[in-house]
């Protein structure tokens, strides 16, 4: 179970302080899909950093399965990026030189495992995207990147899988059909955290957060 | 795999970087390779001359019957005296009969002096083939005042470390005809044992040898001194491609820092990308050496080929240095390798 307690976080810039995050504190079962939705600039991204890992708060406790994330040293941070959580990006996040079987490896290779191209392929068939393996990212349009990115993270067998604004560059029907892989990927046990602006995607969530000016409003 | 996937799609980054460490290796490697033939070709040229004869040169006045008790008491059964001095164009040379059993320059015609023109000290002389042609061809040389009778014209000389026999006139022993400058010299073979006499008799600084082993000590010494000089110049060339590539590394890892975030989001640990990109400009340094190291044997064999010079690629010998030169590429690159591993996930997905 993910818990944060009292999380701030703010960004120095130049001449101002800018508070993303400004004394979350909120829980997120196992198992579960839950929505983030807020206006843009309300800290659902920091907030998803700080969930990821990639980002540490100023003040607060992050626990997961009740141990201090806050505490880790980089060994323990990238054994929790290994195993733990993993990440679906807008913008895909495909390596372009790699094709899409060389792509789902790559969180495979530093896990230390092995998969072969019909296990891989059994993988892409759950995505919607068996037969793409040989194809370049360049190759594939924005909705078969983004099953790809989810092929990857399905393989990567983590238990926490958090999306930041995965149907943001997608049309409505692929947007749609994204949600429902997310929402299958309970099945395998996995937790699903998702930012998104499209109200209609985040009703498809077990709970939906709502976030104004680094606050949980709802 | 993926690492050639990568060195293919950032090949754009790398070219100019594979040129510049080509060029660098093309030029240590060459100089390595040139300078070691050079001072083969040149030990060689000295040790065809076939001979271990010493030269011994004693400097100011020394009794004219010293050399013989040398000789007889370090048994020294072939050795000469050479006392010379510059009459007109010519070198006119005080020598016994043993000069021609040590240097053998060979005839023309006649012969060369013998034990009876030593003993009757007679008015004969053996010249060189230019010193004949200076005096007309004629039957006599005069030297000083005092007539010769020539008895045998030297061979025009080949190499010969020592003596230019081509403007020398060879007179007996005997005669000491000079009226200024005397230089006494010796030449001896098998006398190795009589160097700590020498110092005795002549102090330190009072006498010079020289032989073939010392003066291949001596080219060994300046052929390897210039080969060093050479090869630091071509190793500036080398700090500076390697200086461009480190640069380029640097600039490249900020440019891909979207790829080491992704690689980081997937579980890399700074571990793995500071191998990784250790490895890569390894490999680029490498496809440069091994680029350079095809032009050396190309440009090596077009010169044999062409007769300028006979050059052989030893590889075996030139191992210690291509391991040297990929140990430098492989250091240079460690600090751009170390800069990505630090790359933070945050910095680098902010800038995708």
């Amino acid at each position: 179970m993910i818990k944060l307690v009292d999380i701030c976080r703010t960004y120095h810039l130049k001449n101002q302080d800018v508070k993303a995050l400004d004394g979350i504190s909120l829980e997120i079962p196992d198992g579960s899909l839950t929505a983030i939705t807020g206006h843009s600039g309300c800290g659902k991204t920091t907030l998803l950093n700080i969930i990821a890992g990639y980002d540490r708060p100023d003040s607060g406790l992050y626990l997961y399965d009740g141990r201090l994330v806050n505490d880790y040293d980089e060994r323990q941070m990238t054994d929790f990026y290994r195993h733990e959580v993993s990440m679906i990006f807008q913008e895909f996040h495909l390596l372009p030189y790699l094709n899409v079987y060389e792509n789902i490896r790559l969180p495979l290779h530093y896990q230390k495992r092995r998969m072969n191209n019909k296990e891989i392929d059994a993988v892409l068939g759950q995505v919607g995207l068996r037969g793409y393996g040989r194809f370049c990212p360049h190759q594939l349009s924005g909705g078969q990147k983004q099953r790809a990115a989810l092929a990857r993270t399905l393989v990567g067998e983590v238990r926490v899988v958090l999306a930041d604004e995965p149907t943001g560059a997608l049309d409505r029907e692929n947007a749609y059909n994204i949600v429902k892989l997310l929402k299958g990927m309970k099945e395998y046990g996995m937790t699903v955290v998702l930012v998104t602006h499209d109200e209609d995607i985040a009703m498809m969530a077990d709970r939906i957060i709502t976030l104004e000016n680094g606050h949980v409003v709802s | 795999m993926w690492l050639v996937r990568e060195l293919l799609f950032h090949r754009k980054q790398h070219y100019l970087n594979v040129v510049a460490n080509a060029m660098a290796v093309f030029l240590v490697l060459i100089v390595s390779v040139l300078s070691d033939s050079l001072a083969h070709g040149i030990s060689d040229e000295i040790g065809s001359l076939g001979l271990d004869v010493t030269m011994l040169q004693v400097y100011g006045e020394v009794n004219d019957y010293w050399f013989e008790d040398f000789c007889s008491e370090f048994d020294i059964t072939k050795a000469t005296p050479y006392y010379s001095f510059r009459y007109e164009e010519l070198s006119v040379v005080s020598c016994n009969d043993k000069l021609y059993e040590l240097f053998e320059p060979g005839l023309l015609k006649g012969r060369f002096l013998n034990e009876t023109d030593l003993r009757n000290n007679d008015n004969v002389a053996v010249v060189g083939s230019e010193a004949y042609e200076k005096n007309d061809r004629k039957d006599t040389v005069e030297i000083n005042g005092v007539e010769f009778r020539i008895i045998g014209v030297l061979n025009r000389s080949e190499n010969n470390l020592f003596i230019d026999y081509d403007k020398s006139v060879f007179i007996p022993v005997g005669y000491d005809l000079s009226t200024g400058v005397r230089n006494h010299s010796y030449y001896y073979v098998d006398g190795r044992y009589a160097e700590p006499y020498l110092e005795d008799a002549f102090g330190e600084n009072g006498y010079m040898l020289i032989n073939q082993s010392s003066l291949l000590k001596t080219t060994g010494q300046m052929s390897d001194l210039v080969r060093k000089v050479l090869l630091f110049i071509a190793s500036v060339s080398l700090a500076v491609s390697l200086t461009g590539m480190i640069n380029s590394m640097l600039a490249g890892i900020k440019e891909r820092s979207y790829e080491i975030g992704i690689k980081k989001v997937m579980g890399a640990s700074a571990l793995d990308i500071y191998c990784e990109f250790a490895l890569e400009s390894f490999t680029v340094f490498n496809i440069g050496l091994v680029i350079g190291l095809i032009l050396v044997t190309l440009i090596c064999r077009l010169i044999t080929s062409a007769g300028i010079m006979d050059i052989c690629v030893d590889y075996m010998e030139n191992l210690r240095l291509l391991f040297r030169l990929s140990l430098a590429g492989f250091v240079c690159g460690l600090y751009p390798a170390w800069r990505a591993g630090r790359i933070s996930i945050m910095d680098a997905i902010r800038k995708v």
